[in-house]
Order: C-alpha cells, then sequence, then structure tokens
C-alpha cells in the first residue's frame, strides 16, 4: 500500500486527506481529556482512516466520552494494567498500513500526522516521533518538564536523529509501519517502559527510527509531585529494566550504545556527584559558593532553550521556568538512584505500573 | 523521556562533540550518495558553539566572583593564587578530565562489545592507533628541551630580552616546562607580570617552597599582603625548616596584620591660625591588595584673634558685652577609608564619611566629606592617568569654620613618557561654598617637564596657574589669578622596611593678581615636604611628616590671606597587632 495520501469527499471548504493510518489511543480513567485528544485528531491536515480509543474499563465514562466524539471504542474483559497491555490488545483491529499511538491526555498540532508521515518515505523507517511539549505550564514540574523537553528536542534528539539514532520513539506520540510492529508482537509489558523497550527493539532487528522535529504533540504532564512520582519511578525502573534486557543487542546499534553507556554513566555516576559531592564539598570547604557548581551549566541548558522557545515566542515563558528545570534534575537524579540501587543491587524489580500521566 | 540529568555530566560533553563532528560525519554520508541536510547540520553546529560558548563565559564569571573565596577555604591554594583574571572555574584540566571519563566509558562500550559479539568499531582501531602515535611522539625527544637548553644558556649570559623570546618559544611548544615559567617571573619588568608567571609556574610545580617564595614576594610588592601571606604559609609547610622561608613568613604575617596608628599634628600660619590635630587610625588588609580602614580624629583651630562678630558676617551671635579672647573652632571626623588595586594597573582610594564642625559659640553642625582617587598605570615607566573628586570642609580657621566653608573638585592628572623626561599635566575645576556668600569657582592648571634621575629622584621644572572667579570674605584669600613657576626636585630613599624617606622641594617666583587688579610683581615661592618613617621594631614604626609653604599664594587647603605662610607637622606609630 502507498503511503501517498488519497482524497476525501469530505464537506465544507477544507478539502481534508485520508491517510492510511489508524490512531489507537489507551485510556483509564480520562474522561476529562479524551475528548480534546479526539478532536485534534479528527482537526489534522491529514485525517487518519480509523480512530480507535481502548477503554481499559474505566470507571469514569471514558468510553461514553470517546463514542460521543464518533469514534471507535473497544473495551477489553479486564483492565490490562498497563498502557502496553491496552494498545496490544487494539493491535490486531488496525487494518491500516500505519499504526499511531497517542496517550489520551496529549493532543497534536494540526499537522503533527502530515509531518509525521513524511519520515516513512524511506522504507526501512518503522517508527516515528514527533516533538513533545507540556499543554499545560503552570506548576514547578510542568515548567521544569517544559525546559527538559525543550532542551531535549532542541538538542538531545536532534543530535541522535543526525546520527540515525533517537534513544527512543516517544510513547505519547509515535507512528509505526503496522507490519513491523505486528512482527515484533507490538507493545511489550516486560518493562514499564513499554515505547523505549518497542523502539530498541526495533533497533536490533535492523529497522530505522526517525524523529521529526515539525511534528509537535502537547501531553498534559504531572502537575503535581504524587504525579510525578509515579511518572519518574515508571520512566527510571523502566531505563534499568531496558538497560538490562537490550544492553547486549544495543552493542550492534553505532551512536546508540554510545548514547546509552553515556546515559547510564550519567544516570548512576554523575547523579552522585551531583546529589553528593557538591555538598560534601561545600560542608568540607565551609564554602557555599561550591554549590554554585549546580548552575555552572546554566548556558549548556539555555542556549538550546531558548533556540527552542524563540520560534515558538515563549522566550519570557522558557526564562521564568529555567529555574524549576534544576530542581526537576535534582529530583530526577534521586529517582534514577533509587531504580538503579533496587533494579541491580538488591534485583528487586518493579513491575508495577502506575498511572500519572 | 530524558534520563538521567541533562546537562550535567559527560552527557553534555558527549552530545557537543557529537554536535560538533556532525560536518564531517554529513560530508562522509554526502560523498556516500546520501542526502544530508546542511541546515540542520549547521544549526546543530551552531548550538553547540554557543553551548560551549555560554558555559566558558559561565565559567569565567563564576571564578571572578568565587575564586577569591575558594582561595580561603581550599588547603591547596595552587588554584585559589590564580589572578581573578584568570579564573574560569571551566579549566582545561576539567574539560581534559571530562574528555578522559567520556573516552572511558566509550572504551569500556567497545570493549563490552569485544567481549560479547567479538568485533571492535574500525573507527576505535584508528584512534588506537592515533594514541600511540601520540604517545610515542611525547616520549620522543622534545624539541622544547632543545630550546629550554638555548634559554638557560641566554640566561646565564644575562641576554635577557634572547633568554625571554626563547622561554616564550618553550611553554608554547610545552606548557608543561615549569622553568621556563619561573624564569620569565624573573625577567618580567612589572611585579603584576612576574606574579603571574610565578603563578603559573606554582600551577606546574606546587611542592616548590621557592616557587612560592617568589609568589609571596611579588605579592607583597603588588600590595597584595594577604595573598602573599598564604603563599609564604604554603612555603613554610613545604620547607618548614628554612630560614629565608621562616623570615618570609614572618614579614608577610606583620604586612598582612591589623594596624592601628595614634596620630597627632599641628598646623600654624602667618596669620596666627593655629591647630591641633590628634585621633587615630585602624585597617585591615583584604584580598586583592586592598586594606580597608577607619580614621577617628579631632582637629582644634584658633586664630588668637579676639572675637569680631562683623568679620564673622552673621551667622555668629555674640552679645555686644561679650569678651572673647580668642576664637576657636573644632572639625571632628569619622571616615572610612578603602585602599587597593582593583587591577594590576589601577590603584583606588575611596575615603568617606561625616564631618562634624562647630564653630565659636555655635552649635555643631555635619556634614559629608569625600575623597576618591583612581590611577591607572600601565607600567612603571609607562603612561598614567589620574582622577581624582573631592568634598571636604575648609577648616584652616575658625571663620571659615563659622561661615561653613565647603571645597567640592574634580582633579585630572596626566603623566607621560617624552623620551628621556616626563611630562606631568593636570587641571582642577572646583567650587567654594560658605553661608552668605555665592558660590566661588576655582580653576587651576599644572605642567611640569620632569627628567628622572634613577628610580629615586628626579629634578622639574613646573608652572602653575590658579585662578578665582571672584573675592570672598568668608575666611580664604580668593586672587583672581596666581602664576608659579619653580625648580622642584623629589627623592625617596628606603632601607628595606628600616626606614624610609622622602623629600619634596620647591623654589620658585610668583605673582598674583588680586580680584579687579593687575597682576603684581613676581615674589619669592618657596615649599617643602618631608616625611621619614623608622621601623622601632618588626611591628612598630615610627612615622613623622613635615610640610611648609612661603609664597604670596599657597595652594594648600585654603590660604587665608596673602603673602601667606605655613608650617605642618604630624606623627604616627603604626602598630601592626599580630
Amino acid at each position: 500500500m502507498s503511503i501517498k495520501p488519497r482524497q476525501t469527499e469530505l464537506p465544507g471548504p477544507l478539502i481534508r486527506k485520508t491517510v492510511p493510518v489508524t490512531v489507537i489511543i489507551p485510556a483509564f480513567n480520562e474522561a476529562d481529556s479524551i475528548g480534546d485528544t479526539i478532536r485534534s485528531v479528527q482537526a489534522q491536515t491529514m485525517t487518519p482512516t480509523e480512530i480507535i480509543v481502548i477503554d481499559d474499563c474505566s470507571t469514569d465514562g471514558t468510553g461514553d466520552a470517546a463514542r460521543a466524539c464518533g469514534v471507535k471504542v473497544v473495551r477489553p474483559p479486564a483492565n490490562t494494567g498497563s498502557k502496553a497491555g491496552a494498545q496490544t490488545f487494539a493491535l490486531p483491529q488496525v487494518q491500516t498500513e500505519f499504526t499511531i499511538a497517542i496517550d489520551a491526555d496529549t493532543t497534536l498540532a494540526p499537522d503533527a500526522i502530515e509531518k509525521l508521515l513524511s519520515a516513512f518515505v524511506e522504507p526501512n523507517v518503522a517508527a516515528a516521533c514527533g516533538s513533545v511539549l507540556p499543554r499545560r505550564v503552570e506548576s514547578i514540574w510542568e515548567r521544569g518538564r517544559y525546559i527538559e523537553y525543550l532542551f531535549a528536542f532542541t538538542f538531545y534528539k536532534r543530535v541522535q536523529n543526525e546520527y540515525g539514532a533517537p534513544l527512543i520513539s516517544s510513547g505519547c506520540f509515535s507512528m509505526y509501519r503496522t507490519e513491523i510492529l505486528r512482527a515484533v508482537g507490538g507493545w511489550s509489558t516486560r518493562t514499564l517502559a513499554e515505547d523505549m523497550d518497542l523502539t530498541w527493539t526495533l533497533y536490533r532487528r535492523g529497522s530505522a527510527v526517525r524523529f521529526i522535529p515539525a511534528a509537535v504533540c502537547y501531553p498534559l504532564e504531572p502537575h503535581d509531585y504524587r504525579f510525578l512520582r509515579k511518572q519518574l519511578r515508571r520512566w527510571s525502573h523502566g531505563f534499568v529494566q531496558n538497560v538490562r534486557l537490550h544492553w547486549r543487542g544495543l552493542l550492534e546499534v553505532p551512536f546508540l550504545r554510545s548514547a546509552v553507556a553515556v546515559s547510564c554513566w550519567d544516570a548512576i555516576v554523575a547523579s552522585i556527584l551531583y546529589l553528593m559531592l557538591l555538598p560534601a564539598a561545600a560542608l568540607l570547604f565551609h564554602n557555599p559558593y561550591i554549590l554554585l557548581g549546580y548552575v555552572i551549566d546554566v548556558p549548556a541548558i539555555v542556549v538550546p532553550v531558548l533556540t527552542g522557545a524563540w520560534p515558538r515566542r515563549e522566550v519570557g515563558k522558557a526564562l521564568v521556568s529555567v529555574p524549576s528545570f534544576f530542581v526537576l534534575r535534582t529530583v530526577n537524579a534521586v529517582f534514577f538512584l533509587t531504580a538503579v540501587w533496587s533494579e541491580v543491587v538488591r534485583g528487586r524489580t518493579f513491575a508495577v505500573y502506575e498511572k500519572g500521566h | 523521556m530524558t534520563v538521567g540529568i541533562p546537562g550535567a555530566g559527560i552527557g553534555g560533553l558527549f552530545y557537543l562533540i557529537a554536535a560538533l563532528l556532525l560536518p564531517f560525519r554529513s560530508l562522509i554520508r554526502r560523498l556516500s550518495g546520501i542526502r544530508v541536510s546542511w541546515k540542520e547540520t549547521a544549526r546543530q553546529v551552531g548550538l553547540a558553539l554557543g553551548i560551549f560558548l555560554g558555559i566558558w563565559a559561565t565559567g569565567w564569571l563564576l571564578g571572578r566572583l568565587v575564586a577569591p573565596t575558594l582561595a580561603a577555604s581550599a588547603a591547596s591554594a595552587a588554584r585559589a593564587m590564580v589572578p581573578l583574571r584568570d579564573a574560569n572555574l571551566v579549566r582545561w584540566a576539567a574539560l581534559l578530565a571530562g574528555f578522559i571519563t567520556l573516552g572511558a566509558v566509550l572504551l569500556a562500550t567497545q570493549a563490552a562489545r569485544f567481549l560479547v559479539r567479538r568485533k571492535i568499531a574500525p573507527v576505535l582501531v584508528f584512534v588506537f592507533l592515533l594514541l600511540g602515535l601520540g604517545a610515542i611522539l611525547a616520549f620522543a625527544q622534545s624539541p622544547a628541551a632543545d630550546l629550554l637548553k638555548k634559554a638557560d644558556a641566554a640566561f646565564t649570559d644575562e641576554d635577557r630580552a634572547l633568554a625571554e623570546k626563547l622561554y616564550l618559544q618553550v611553554i608554547a611548544l610545552d606548557p608543561a616546562q615549569s622553568r621556563a615559567y619561573y624564569r620569565l617571573g624573573i625577567l618580567a619588568s612589572d611585579d603584576a607580570a612576574a606574579l603571574d608567571w610565578f603563578l603559573r609556574y606554582i600551577e606546574e610545580e606546587p611542592e616548590d617552597a621557592w616557587g612560592w617564595l617568589a609568589v609571596g614576594d611579588r605579592s607583597l610588592k603588588l600590595d597584595k599582603t594577604v595573598e602573599a601571606l598564604i603563599a609564604y604559609e604554603r612555603a613554610a609547610r613545604l620547607a618548614p625548616k628554612a630560614d629565608d622561608v621562616q623570615a618570609r613568613l614572618a614579614k608577610g604575617r606583620l604586612r598582612a596584620a591589623p594596624a592601628v596608628e595614634p596620630i597627632g599634628g599641628m598646623i600654624s600660619d602667618s596669620d596666627g591660625n593655629r591647630t591641633w590635630r590628634y585621633g587615630g587610625n585602624f585597617d585591615f588588609a583584604l584580598r586583592g591588595g586592598f586594606r580597608l580602614g577607619a580614621r577617628l580624629s579631632r582637629m582644634a583651630v584658633d586664630d588668637g584673634q579676639p572675637l569680631d562678630p562683623e568679620r564673622l558676617w552673621k551667622r555668629v551671635r555674640v552679645p555686644s558685652n561679650l569678651e572673647v579672647p580668642v576664637t576657636g573652632a573644632r572639625l571632628d571626623e569619622a571616615i572610612f577609608r578603602l585602599t587597593g588595586r582593583p587591577g594590576p594597573a589601577l590603584r583606588l582610594d575611596l575615603t568617606g564619611g561625616l564631618a562634624r564642625l562647630q564653630g565659636p559659640n555655635e552649635k555643631a553642625w555635619s556634614t559629608i566629606q569625600a575623597d576618591v582617587r583612581l590611577k591607572w598605570r600601565g607600567s612603571k615607566s609607562g603612561p598614567a592617568f589620574e582622577v581624582r573628586g573631592l568634598r571636604i570642609p575648609l577648616a584652616a580657621s575658625p571663620l571659615l569654620v563659622a561661615n561653613r566653608g565647603m571645597k567640592n573638585e574634580l582633579r585630572l592628572n596626566l603623566d607621560l613618557p617624552v623620551g628621556p623626561l616626563r611630562f606631568r599635566g593636570g587641571g582642577r575645576a572646583g567650587s567654594i561654598i560658605a553661608a552668605g556668600e555665592q558660590a566661588n569657582a576655582r580653576f587651576q592648571g599644572d605642567a611640569a617637564l620632569v627628567l628622572p634621575l634613577g628610580w629615586s629622584g628626579e629634578i622639574s621644572a613646573q608652572y602653575h596657574r590658579i585662578g578665582f572667579a571672584r573675592a570672598s570674605t568668608s575666611g580664604y584669600f580668593a586672587p583672581s589669578s596666581v602664576e608659579t613657576i619653580e625648580a622642584g626636585t623629589y627623592w625617596e630613599w628606603s632601607g628595606d622596611g628600616a626606614f624610609g624617606a622622602s623629600l619634596d622641594l620647591g623654589a620658585g617666583l610668583q605673582r598674583l593678581a588680586k580680584q579687579n587688579e593687575a597682576l603684581g610683581p613676581w615674589k619669592p615661592a618657596l615649599r617643602g615636604w618631608a616625611s621619614l618613617s623608622l621601623a622601632m621594631s618588626p611591628a612598630w614604626v615610627w612615622r613623622v611628616e613635615a610640610e611648609a609653604y612661603s609664597a604670596p599664594f599657597a595652594p594648600v587647603g585654603a590660604a587665608t590671606s596673602a603673602d601667606w605662610r605655613y608650617l605642618s607637622v604630624s606623627a604616627g606609630l603604626v602598630v601592626r597587632i599580630r
């Protein structure tokens, strides 16, 4: 099947194109946000052939809210226990060449699908992802995440893409070649970071993954520490689990093997230095100025962040949010160290999927 | 999802290098027929360069802010002694450590790959070969070693210019040649440059006590007493039994110690005004060659005249039947002073505080006084420039105090080398404000041609012109024009801290024109200033200073009348509290 879009006979002044894409949206108790997500998909410059919402036995009327938007809703006989489970449940129902997975709390820029589709011109591409920016930027955690995303999607991820190896095809908004997705068994529940697991599985089978900066999605990020904690536990344990699962295979993926090795070093050693060495040195030398070491890399953050914020006319918002990033970074470091301690040292795998955006 | 702590650690370095290598990767891909986005490549390279510059600038800024505080707390003072302008917290050594760590992590990845897959990246083989070649070259005879021998020979032969040139070439070839830094320090013509070289030397040789001694000596010459003490203490730890080290440590401690100085003095002039002055100074050393101090003093002035309400204008209300033998006034000062060198070529002298004055039979009043001096001098024999602004109360006589005379003045001075001579020029513009009078403008222009006689003396030919806008009845003499031509000489002697003496003498002719009158005849004008300091013990120094004028108009403080003679003597005892 060709990925070339065909015209439909949609009424109205705007003639949209339908593309051979099925959007699957796993949802558990997302009645408040599912409508926005569906409407943003329906308003795309290139509309998908089908939108399937997997109502994972919600108790808040998520299924009804989705049906009201005119999309197909499927419901597994029992709660699947994770996003990966819900997505894989829907995979057999996909009839199109491409599958898009979107989180139920994520909206898309109007041309996101059109932009993302362009990555599949290369036949070897199995997955593509876009830029992610928090939809709501109010609390300290959302501001920290906003800076983290601006930084990562302006610098790190673009460099990874130029070397042909984005570290991860983000779970909140990614497009896959359905045939390959089925061939690898869909989204696995063996780790808590199913998107990373899938991305690395694709690399190991020789497929390519692409990052399209212009395809933008807007998820809701944890507003408070309660949700943030769940998300960071999932991500940090998921990262450690994936490294343990895939490390041998990743050794054959150029650039990615180096990027993952460096990430492991930073997640462990740099976190220890960051959390312990600087305060210890400040105490040892009785000099609080040593703590300025925490901000010596401010330009490393601020330059990419402002480069990303400038075209969006969000320079002021970005500057105000920068301090929050340093708080979030410190919390991140604690969670990653805890995950390494638990998964590697104590050998206790964390397997409970906690929903937290 | 991001892992680790983005920005920190070696991840940042990894992505910076990856971005900077993108053009090469893009070029190889393009030559292989693969489509590449040069725009994206240029974007990422630009971003990486921006980040690198930003980090470097932040390191520099933080270095300027915190390096001095790190000096105080770090046990090893080597880093701390680095001059502020070089104190970038992002050091090449730190970057090198980052590169080595990153290299080790990437190497470990390849090692794991080799163990698991029995494969190794071809590029890594190339890197290993390159490193091996580098090691062979490093261990081979360095051209720097030959050059160093030639430089040492030139140094021994006292060919300073050639030795300096060769040592600079040595460190350009091999920055780790510590002896070159030390010798460059010895050869440097000014103390700031010498200090920089010795600091570089101790970075390479932090365990050499005599390197630290050299740093201490040069720091002391630049009045950086705190830094000198740190260096001497470090030298003493390294060579505790060396007598010269201990002597220098004692000297450093003394110079860095807080000092108190009781002062007393007397001023007398031909109009009968007599001033007694007494009080005390206190100061202590700060980092960077600064000293912070305070002065509390009292001046009691009387003019030996019966009180004349008319002469004191309307401010003095005295009952007509009251007989007062003399008129007296008082000036109390509480002054803070900061002196030091903000930069190698700059000298700052900042004085400010409160003056409380009390005229005859009237209530005391207070005013702010200040004296700000900033002097720039490129090198000992180079040009110099000084700007000075001051605001002081005039207290040469009770009449002036009673009339609340205040002087505000801006001074500019220039000192230029002119062949074997020096030209000194300057200008002053100011105003004198007194109660009941319109503010009076005062101007002064100075020019002098100076012949230096070695480092200790000079002779000069000078011309000065002074003028006031209008006459005054407030108690100071304000002619419309004063011209002085003068031959002057200045000498300085010192005996390694045991004593010091300075002498400044001038003799010439002066003529003046009172307001609305023509210039009068030339009359003799003499002036003299001398100071002497004697170390009674290492911690006790006695200082005495005297100044005298005999001239139709003397440009000191406020001359109270024409044909004025003036004598001032003051003495102090500096006690360093160890």
